[in-house]
């Protein structure tokens, strides 16, 4: 393991480690435009230059981003060679850059703006007129492409060519007329689009959904997962005014590396955002508060002698899931406490894995038994009049829960706000979006992630968590499983992790291992 | 939402714009078995396309693309880099006037000058009859016979701007002609010039 | 005084096959692939002295002394006939007039350096060059000089006739080998060197033409000889090329170390109708000006380095009294920002800056502070790039200030 020192910092590195990775240990920020650690080196924006000392030779200025890191290397990134050449190269990209900050989308999280303030001069001698390209246009589904403010790192051409495996940027031309740009006559096509515009280091890739929406540092970011498959992506949502603004992946090395998919980075905006939605519990065909529902459904589980068919969903978080076990377990038929997994759509071989169900594997290792849409079909339309409560209105849609049961009681996200309870289920909670909720769920690689809420829940909607604990304690449910700090903590009990509080999960999540203890109040 | 990989549309090939007959196809594509992996031959192909009707349009690009196994974006990324592909439609006589050093001091400006005035346009632009455009390129490597201007990569050298107007009324009265013969009458001074 | 690049180059077109060999072409090739290892060629090669002769003059014995002696797969040499830099014609003159000068050159180099395959990369735009080399290949080849078992040897040397596109950068030997993988001509970060990780992975020698073009003589007649010839750090003869308004513009087989008066005056016949001389270009665009009373300088590469410029390719440029030397700077800052790459941001931006500077001067509106300007693009790219086309760029801009700085100022509108 090479031993250096980076501005009088000792480091020890593994072999074949770049200065720019070397100094990221020590917190020593080399700056950089066309480096990425996900992507090929090129070494051409040259900003990332330090200076090489060594005994008994003149300061030799390396590209970081491809020196090996090699044992007494002495490295300065603030001697005098290494500001002058920084300064040099910002005053040549500023040159021909236009002065769009105060339209621009970037401003605030800009590569640009940030090293300019850092290591520019500060005063740029540039006087003649500026290079002028193609400003926002569309180059796919998503991303406009300003060639003007563009400082050719070439990240986007390399992004799109190695990891969205969709080589569809390119470089056109040479020199100074060199511009991003794409086959004539074509537009890209890829799932992973729209991860140009957090890679491009200025404002010459940005989203159209995101363009002229707001200034970032108005956004208020929440570190949470993307629900839309079981990958889990963490994600840094960005809300204002309790609406959700931009999506952007959080670098998880065991989870998503670097990027995201644009299904859930568009889809999330779809999604935590519904126009409409049903705010109002449902009893019988009378809107009612959210306790006299809770009441409504208690007083019916007393009734019924294992009798009830309980369909959970993936979209609820552990803690949930936890809770209504506790809380129907004593009142499900044999194998009624189940879930329907997501069809296997296929994924994308990259980070999409086709199954549109966040939480799959909490329900599995919670100990949910998995059930198909004919099995349960058959569950409910056989035998006596059955009831059952669901928790998600899609799954009782497809089950025809509605004709085959006497009783259905539904606790779900609904986004229509209709006069009836929707499916006119006998019983009906309104839920809470993961955005909404705070909690922890288990990626398809049994990674425990968490949830942090990003959005206030609408007024009066309580949410599954405080439901299910409250129905649980009004059918007297034992409190012992779920005791703890708090409910996360029981939930790593029951995946035998030792024990941990939510806040005490760490940011990148926390590897469950495969097996969880047989939990016996879940088997009858 | 996968990436479409549009290099590996085998409809492409036989596309109206391209109409590659089968001998052409294969002399490009043994043009790859001469390098180690098969993009090695792309200039080369690109060269003999462009030969074909004075630039490469897309359907061009996409069907290099094919024959190298690459895809059509880096292959239009690579023809841009390079002065000699042109991307355009071109005039069928393209003249390259040298605008570096030596041409410079020894009357190049005024070759230029002369130019503009008998085709009537100016750099960057094509006869009417699109017949000639002109162009400025760069050092031809012919320093001491200069100055210099090239049509189709054959050399016409120590042109005087008299001489420019003869050779022009000369591809004019017989479009078919051979170029290279026309450039070596001059070399070897058959005719005389004026 | 010896000469044997240019028996030939006075020709109307190319020797053919059977006249070359009658002079005695292939003869030392064939002795050398009988009697000598390639390693005894590289020894001999590097005793000689010979220095590239491509612009950098970095010695050919000890580039080809990198490569590998064991091969685990294929070794490449590459010819660099890309020959861009402006006021430079030899290679040119070498490949369409004797292009069985090269190629002998090329049989024993390959041999020397181990390469079964050598790809000879022909810049776009010499038509001529490509076909006078493609069908001297083809003679060649019939005769069983190229292809397997070339001389009996076992040895199997081949040729592939290659096509650059328009880039005076695929002159830089990277640049070169990313365009003959049929990519754009970009320079590639070094290391690693061509000799480790050259021409589509594998370890490559790049030889200028006219640097390949001396070995067969130094093989034939020995280091002694040509050492005779030249400098003792540069020994042998240069394709000196004249060109601008000179009476007698043309190639000239001169030692190294030969005056540029002596080149300008008395081979050249000294400025035409007259006319006395201003400035000159040494080797070639990039090594910029000098003023006329620096004529008696030695053309060899320690005695231009000492003023401050290179030797370059030897392509010496005469500039009459009555140019401007600011119209002269643009027409080579133009050319730099029309050939840079654009990969790296201050060769990118920095090459078209200077030529907006120089061009506002050429049309009388040039500011004073941009002088300093100019000289601070210089040092912000220099040695702070890929590769040293920032050099190149640098060299007329700063050296037309440094020696005619009067020029500029008067044409300052401020």
């Amino acid at each position: 393991m090479p031993k250096l020192t980076i501005d009088g910092k000792i480091v020890e590195v593994p072999p074949r480690t770049n200065l720019v990775e070397a100094g990221k240990k020590v917190n020593v920020v080399v700056p950089i435009y066309c480096y990425h650690p996900a992507l090929s080196v090129v070494a051409s924006c040259r900003m990332c230059q330090v200076e090489l000392h060594a005994p008994n030779q003149p300061v030799r200025l390396v590209a970081a981003c491809r020196t090996e890191a090699l044992e007494g290397m002495q490295i300065s990134t603030s001697g005098p060679d290494a500001t002058r050449a920084r300064a040099a190269v910002l005053e040549f990209l500023l040159a021909n850059h236009p002065l769009d900050c105060p339209i621009c989308d970037k401003a605030g999280e800009c590569d640009l703006q940030d090293y300019s303030f850092l290591y520019g001069s500060g005063q740029g001698r540039f006087e003649e007129k500026k290079r002028e390209g193609v400003k926002h246009e569309l180059i796919g589904n998503h991303i406009l492409l300003d060639q003007e403010r563009c400082i050719m790192c070439t990240r986007c051409v390399r992004f799109m060519d190695e990891y969205a495996k969709s080589p569809s940027l390119l470089v056109k031309g040479r020199g100074d007329q060199s511009v991003i740009a794409t086959f004539p006559g074509e537009k890209i096509q890829s799932n992973y689009e729209g991860n140009l515009s957090d890679i491009c280091p200025v404002g010459a890739l940005t989203s159209k959904e995101f363009r002229f929406k707001s200034r970032v540092w108005d956004l208020c970011s929440s570190d949470s997962v993307c629900t839309l498959c079981d990958r889990l992506c963490t994600v840094r949502l960005e809300v204002k005014r309790g609406r959700l603004f931009r999506v952007r992946p959080i670098e998880n090395p065991q989870v998503n590396g670097w990027f995201m998919c644009d299904r859930g980075r568009f889809g999330l905006l779809d999604h935590c955002n519904p126009g409409e939605r049903a705010t109002r519990a449902f009893a019988g065909a009378s809107s009612v508060g959210t306790e006299t529902a809770i009441l409504a459904l208690a007083t019916k589980l007393r009734e019924l002698r294992q009798e009830l068919i309980c369909v959970l969903s993936a979209r609820l978080s552990c803690e949930e899931i936890l809770l209504a076990r506790r809380a129907f377990a004593p009142f499900v038929r044999p194998e009624g406490l189940l879930f329907l997994p997501a069809v296997e759509e296929g994924g994308d071989g990259i980070l999409y894995t086709g199954r549109q169900a966040a939480n799959e594997a909490g329900l599995k290792l919670l100990g949910i038994r998995p059930a198909t849409d004919s099995e349960l079909r058959a569950v409910l339309s056989t035998g006596g009049p059955s009831a059952a409560v669901f928790f998600d209105h899609k799954d009782a849609e497809r089950a025809q829960a509605r004709a085959s049961c006497a009783f259905l009681a539904l606790i779900d996200v609904v986004p229509r706000n209709l006069p009836e309870a929707p499916l006119h289920a006998d019983v009906f909670v309104p839920g809470l979006l993961f955005s909404e909720k705070e909690g922890t769920m288990i990626n398809c690689s049994a990674i425990l992630e968490r949830l942090r809420r990003a959005q206030p829940a609408p007024e009066g909607v309580a949410g599954e968590r405080s439901v299910l604990e409250r129905l649980g304690d009004l059918l007297k449910a034992d409190r012992t499983e779920i005791e703890g700090p708090d409910l996360t903590s029981a939930v790593t009990r029951a995946l035998g992790l030792p024990q941990r509080t939510l806040a005490q999960i760490p940011r990148l999540g926390l590897k469950v291992p495969s097996s969880a203890p047989a939990l016996e109040t879940a088997r009858r | 939402m996968n990436g479409a990989q549009t290099a590996s549309d085998p409809s492409l090939a036989g596309t109206d714009d391209s109409k590659v007959d089968r001998a052409c196809l294969a002399e490009l594509s043994s043009l790859c078995e001469r390098y180690p992996i098969p993009r090695g031959a792309l200039l080369l192909i690109l060269h003999r396309l462009q030969e074909r009707r004075g630039h490469l349009a897309p359907s061009d690009l996409k069907l290099a693309a094919q024959i190298t196994t690459i895809s059509p974006a880096e292959v239009y990324s690579v023809a841009s880099f390079y002065s000699m592909f042109r991307l355009q439609p071109a005039a069928r006589f393209p003249i390259g006037i040298c605008r570096n050093i030596s041409c410079w001091l020894c009357g190049g400006q005024k070759l230029l000058d002369t130019a503009r005035e008998k085709l009537g346009i100016d750099l960057g632009e094509a006869t009417t009859d699109g017949l000639f455009s002109l162009e400025s390129v760069e050092c031809l490597g012919s320093c001491d016979t200069a100055p210099v201007i090239e049509i189709h990569g054959e050399y016409f050298e120590h042109l005087t701007p008299s001489a420019l107007g003869t050779i022009v009324d000369r591809i004019r009265a017989d479009k078919d002609q051979s170029l290279q013969a026309l450039a070596l009458e001059r070399r070897t001074g058959a005719r005389k010039e004026p | 005084m010896p000469t044997y690049l240019s028996t030939h180059l006075q020709r109307r077109s190319a020797l053919p096959l059977e006249d070359a060999l009658s002079e005695g072409r292939y003869r030392t090739a064939e002795r050398v692939l009988a009697e000598k290892t390639p390693d005894q060629v590289i020894e001999e090669v590097k005793s000689a002295g010979l220095r590239g002769r491509g612009g950098a003059w970095f010695p050919a014995g000890t580039k080809w002394s990198f490569m590998p002696k064991e091969l685990k797969g294929p070794s490449y040499l590459v010819v660099n006939a890309d020959e861009g830099e402006p006021g430079t014609f030899k290679d040119r003159q070498i490949m369409e007039k004797d292009p069985h000068l090269l190629l002998e050159g090329i049989l024993i180099s390959a041999y020397a350096v181990r390469a079964e395959t050598t790809f000879v990369y022909i810049r776009g735009e010499y038509l001529d060059s490509y076909r006078a080399m493609v069908r001297a290949l083809e003679e060649a080849r019939a005769r069983g000089l190229f292809g397997r078992n070339v001389f009996g040897t076992g040895r199997n040397i081949d040729v592939v006739v290659h096509r650059g596109a328009g880039a005076y950068i695929c002159g830089e030997e990277t640049a070169l080998l990313n365009s003959l993988e049929g990519r754009r001509g970009e320079p590639r970060p070094k290391p690693p060197f061509p000799a480790s990780h050259g021409a589509f992975g594998r370890p490559t020698t790049v030889n200028n033409v006219e640097t390949i073009a001396n070995v067969p003589v130094i093989l034939e007649k020995g280091t002694a000889w040509y050492r005779t010839m030249g400098t003792t750090q540069a020994p042998g003869n240069v394709l000196f090329g004249v060109s601008g308004p000179v009476n007698r513009p043309g190639l000239y087989e001169l030692p190294v170390g030969t005056t540029a008066r002596e080149i300008l005056e008395k081979h050249a016949g000294g400025m035409k109708d007259n006319r006395k001389l201003k400035a000159f270009i040494p080797g070639g665009a990039s090594t910029g000006f000098l003023p006329a009373s620096m004529l008696d300088v030695p053309m060899d590469p320690e005695s231009l380095k000492a003023k401050g410029t290179m030797m370059g390719t030897g392509g010496l440029i005469a500039i009459p009294e009555g140019v401007s030397i600011v119209e002269a700077a643009r027409v080579f800052s133009r050319f730099f920002r029309h050939e840079t790459c654009g990969q790296c941001s201050p060769c990118r931006e920095g090459s078209a800056w200077s030529d907006r500077i120089i061009g506002n001067f050429t049309r009388g509106q040039g500011r004073r502070s941009d002088l300093k300007v100019l000289q601070d693009i210089a040092d912000g790219s220099v040695r702070k790039t890929i590769c040293v086309f920032p050099e190149a760029y640098a060299g007329p801009m700063l050296s037309a200030i440094k020696h005619f700085r009067a020029e500029f100022e008067a044409l300052a509108k401020e």
